[in-house]
């Protein structure tokens, strides 16, 4: 993640001291006023894309509810959540390909979509480019054809869309192929011609719809760095939209989580990692063990056994009824003895290469599953859990 | 993509090697070689009857020589050059304007947020449920030079001039819109195949929604080819329009000729007719090598099929109203329109000149007079027992030669495979003379026997259904894993067990959609049973031309209107209890 630290001058100031936003804090009934997107680039600059108070529904769902992202120029902006969360809506309107029932959506300072004005540019008009989940690259048309065809139709001289496109695909390492047809290409190598056809005619966004889902595991980490790799010598401006959070955290430099149509967290990757906003956010991180709880202090629960536990609290009364959640690799087995520790008896243990996965049964009767790099030291183990997050309430 | 010829092969990036599709153990060769058998009688011997026929003297009932005479006659008329042009601007006419229209139609329909589309779809196929002669009539009665109503209430008084549809336009014209449907239900399945995206990337990319169609287009360009055989083929073969409307303009058409030279001439001229047929076949047969040329890198067209989402068709914009208005304009010309004609000149006494106030006269005396008719009687009762029995037959045999092919492959049911897909070289009109020939010459007077029966009318009809059937069936086969056979065998079933308690079970849906494809098709087939029927087994299409031959319009009107309520009450019943079974299915799962 290091290589991103230039870009940083044009992040977001974000709008709570904490780095994150919860969907109650926002007021929907905002987006009557309907203001023009201010600038609120840092450095001073027009964003690349802004979305701002963004609605879209379908028959009575809600699909998209006031969601603003913004999108600084060479900035990396990542949606991530899980599958009908509305990124892909969200994305798409973007596009022009999808309506919007309410919001603004501007591209490099134009408006290209206002609800209210009824404004809406058609995607043709909106300089943007797309790489599309099951790439829909045209079958009939040679690899060079689908890459030349973003230029056509702008005056380009044919010798110069011939020279751009071959360079386009020079730089996803697909030179030589320029003759072949989509349908003779691997996977890969379609994404790749997918993403020369996104890019050859300099977007001022680069929308990008689960590139790598329809990819084996192998391919997706490579295709991942590929996608760094472009986007960082082209300064490209990218919204790239996943449900897989290790794609996230590896390509951002800025991630919003949403839920149901909202946005419900936002931040750079390492905070959203280390600061889940919400149990939701937690669960979506990682963070897939579950116990409840009760709040007895700033920063610790007591479990239903009565052990105590230190956690990071989200703004709970002392008293109240709580769940604590916390990734696998969170779990240390310890010898017993000290505070503050959960016992367990180990059910099951099973080595996995990089590690051991290690099913363990707390004496409150939950289960909890811990990733660690050696074995536990014994059938009954004391267990430390550094973080843990205890949340009012599990929306998960 | 699939096209005509290619045999259907499972959509996967490596194919896995033919032995783990085998499903029966043994080779069971004496099945196959049955099968073998009965193609060879009902689709060979046909063939080489008709090319015995173009080169011999006299009528399959005598002895004869060889001759060249056949040919050489025909060549000496200086209609033959005639009738081929003719049929070259018919056919080719109505296939390009068909397609045009069709393809259009169907992406509009598929791919667009067109008001009504589904509604649309299923106006612009009804059609297809119809016997053609039944449109035939309703544009006679609309467009007629000085009897048709669009002609007296429409053209003459707002544009000051009448269109005979008794013309070759007017030929071109009602072909066209017969062939429309049919363009439309292959090119609809050719997009709904298409990636929902793949016209969304092009607008990303800078095109307008015209390029976006264009490029859309290009991309199932496959099936843009096979719809224009299929409806080029079909205007080569059918012999309603120009029986109706050329043979009043003296417009000739190969496919014509054959019938005259068969039914009206007399002494009846076998030879030329079979010289004419095996011209139609060689033609087809070229235009079969010209489409397997065009379509031989298809495999370039394999498109990722993206799951489908809402709100991923292409918004037409402004463009929307105009669409609709324009598709619901042509809904009005090609069905309100001739639906009301029809129902228009089967209340008044007779069809002349035109005049609505005749309706005060109206009249239910064309329907009595049907119930009376002994010879409709019957052919009705003919058609529907052709259209059930020959129907079941002929799913039968394609389901075999299907299951066969795909589950137990080896040389010989690829041999039945290919033989199943030669019909599809054979237009409908030639392959009359055909059976013609080949049933007449049978030994032991079986040929007289059979002659004009009903027996051969149905192995023809599913002669002509051959090709469909098999390539429905197996390119739904090739879609179920052979692993769900193979879990059938290891837990106990025997090969046929699976076949009939796993495959065909899973087949249905398949199998339905081919028993009412056959259904329909051999309810409305004219072009072979005219050829081939005798006093006694007339089917419903040919005695409704028997009626139109007698100046009966009132009554053909009439009987179109209780054909097309009968269509319209058997399907309702069936989408009835269609919806009942799915509810009761859902509620009890």
């Amino acid at each position: 993640m290091t290589e991103t630290v230039p870009v940083r001058e044009f992040e977001t100031p974000l709008p709570t001291p904490r780095g994150y936003m919860t969907s109650h804090q926002r007021t929907p009934a905002t987006s009557d006023v309907a203001p023009a997107p201010v600038d609120e680039t840092g450095a001073g600059g027009t964003p690349a894309l802004a979305v701002h108070q963004l609605v879209r529904a379908y028959r009575g769902t809600v699909a998209v509810d006031h969601a603003s992202v913004e999108v600084a120029p060479g900035e990396v902006v990542t949606l991530l959540g899980p599958s009908g969360c509305g990124k892909s809506t969200l994305l798409r309107a973007v596009a022009g390909i999808d309506r919007l029932d309410g919001g603004t959506i501007s591209i490099g300072g134009r408006i290209v979509a206002d609800h209210q004005q009824g404004t809406m540019v058609p995607s043709e008009k909106r300089h943007v480019g797309m790489v599309f989940q099951s790439y829909a690259l045209w079958p009939h048309l040679s690899v060079l054809a689908n890459v030349e065809f973003p230029l056509r139709r702008r005056g380009i001289s044919t010798k110069e869309r011939r020279r751009r496109a071959l360079e386009a695909l020079d730089s996803v390492h697909l030179g030589g192929l320029d003759r072949r047809y989509p349908g003779e290409l691997s996977g890969g190598q379609q994404q790749r011609v997918s993403l020369a056809r996104a890019i050859v005619g300099d977007p001022q966004v680069l929308l990008m719809d689960e590139p790598l889902s329809n990819l084996d595991a192998q391919l997706r980490d490579a295709m991942r760095i590929e996608i760094k790799r472009v986007q960082q010598e082209r300064h490209l401006s990218v919204l790239y939209v996943t449900h897989d959070q290790q794609e996230a955290l590896a390509l951002s430099d800025r991630i919003v989580v949403m839920r149901a149509g909202r946005v419900l967290q936002e931040g750079h990757p390492e905070d959203i990692y280390t600061n889940p906003a919400s149990a939701y956010a937690a669960r979506f991180l990682g963070a897939s063990n579950l116990l409840s709880a009760t709040a007895i202090g700033p920063e610790s629960v007591r479990l239903a056994d009565g052990t105590s536990l230190p956690v990071r609290q989200h703004e709970l009364v002392p008293g109240a009824a709580t769940v604590v959640r916390f990734r696998p690799s969170a779990v240390r087995f310890e010898r017993p003895g000290s505070d503050e520790q959960v016992l367990a008896t180990v059910e099951q243990c099973s080595f996995l290469g990089t590690g051991y996965e290690t099913e363990l049964r707390l004496r409150t009767g939950e289960t909890v599953i811990a990733a660690s790099a050696d074995p536990p030291p014994d059938d009954d183990v004391a267990l430390r859990i550094v973080p843990a997050y205890a949340f009012a309430d599990d929306e998960s | 993509m699939t096209t005509l010829l290619e045999r259907p092969e499972a959509p996967v990036a490596a194919p896995p090697p033919h032995e783990r599709r085998r499903l029966l153990p043994q080779p069971v060769t004496g099945l196959k070689v049955a099968i073998l058998a009965v193609l060879l009688v009902i689709v060979g011997l046909p063939l080489w009857q008709l090319v015995y026929g173009a080169f011999h003297t006299g009528d399959p009932f005598e002895p004869g020589s060889f001759t060249l005479e056949n040919f050489t006659t025909l060549l000496d008329q200086t209609d033959l050059g005639r009738s081929a042009w003719n049929t070259l601007i018919f056919a080719g006419g109505s296939t390009v304007l068909a397609l045009g229209i069709g393809i259009v139609i169907a992406w509009l329909v598929s791919r667009t947020d067109l008001p009504w589309a589904r509604s649309f779809y299923a106006m612009t196929l009804a059609p297809i449920l119809i016997p053609g002669l039944i449109g035939a009539v309703a544009w006679a009665v609309l467009l007629s030079e000085r009897t048709g109503l669009i002609n007296e209430y429409l053209l003459s008084p707002v544009l000051g001039f009448r269109f005979d549809v008794y013309s070759m336009p007017g030929m071109v014209a009602v072909q066209t819109l017969s062939m429309v449907p049919l363009v439309v239900i292959l090119m609809a399945a050719a997009f709904r195949r298409v990636d929902p995206d793949i016209e969304h990337a092009a607008r990303v990319s800078g095109a307008s929604k015209a390029r976006a169609f264009l490029l859309a287009v290009g991309v199932v360009r496959p099936a843009v080819l096979t719809s224009g055989l299929v409806v080029l083929v079909v205007g080569l073969e059918s012999i309603e329009v120009p029986l109706i409307f050329g043979t009043p303009a003296q417009v000739s058409v190969l496919s014509g000729d054959i019938y005259r030279a068969l039914r009206i001439e007399s002494p009846t001229r076998w030879g030329p007719a079979s010289a004419t047929s095996l011209l139609l076949i060689l033609v087809v047969l070229l235009l079969f090598v010209g489409y397997t040329l065009l379509t031989r890198n298809q495999h370039r067209y394999v498109t990722l099929t993206g799951r489908g989402r809402a709100g991923a068709r292409i918004e037409l914009g402004g463009m929307r109203w105009v669409a609709f208005l324009a598709v619901g304009a042509f809904q009005v010309l090609t069905l309100v329109l001739p639906t009301l004609a029809i129902v228009y000149a089967s209340l008044i006494p007779f069809v002349g000149k035109p005049d609505l106030s005749k309706l005060a006269d109206a009249t239910w005396d064309n329907y009595r007079a049907l119930s009376q008719n002994a010879v409709l009687t019957r052919a009705a009762t003919n058609s529907f027992t052709l259209a059930l029995v020959g129907g079941l037959i002929a799913l039968a045999l394609c389901l075999l030669i299907a299951v066969l092919g795909l589950r137990s492959p080896s040389r010989l049911s690829q041999v039945n495979d290919s033989f199943a897909l030669i019909p599809l070289a054979i237009p409908r009109i030639a392959l009359a003379p055909a059976f013609l020939w080949a049933f007449i010459s049978l030994p032991f007077g079986l040929g007289r026997h059979l002659y004009g029966s009903l027996t051969i009318m149905a192995i023809a009809y599913v002669v002509m259904y051959l090709p469909i059937g098999t390539r429905q069936i197996s390119s739904q086969l090739v879609q179920i894993a052979p692993e769900l056979e193979h879990a059938s065998r290891v837990c106990g079933a025997g090969p046929w067990r699976t076949v009939l308690r796993v495959t065909v079970p899973l087949l249905a849906p398949a199998l339905t959609g081919a028993f009412f494809l056959a259904f329909v098709s051999f309810y409305r087939e004219f072009s072979v049973s005219a050829l081939l029927y005798q006093t006694g087994s007339e089917v419903f299409s040919v005695a409704m031309f028997g009626m139109i031959l007698d100046g009966n319009t009132t009554g053909v009107a009439a009987l179109s209107v209780v054909f097309i309520l009968a269509v319209a009450a058997v399907l309702g019943t069936g989408f009835g209890l269609l919806r009942l079974a799915t509810r009761y299915s859902r509620a009890g799962g």
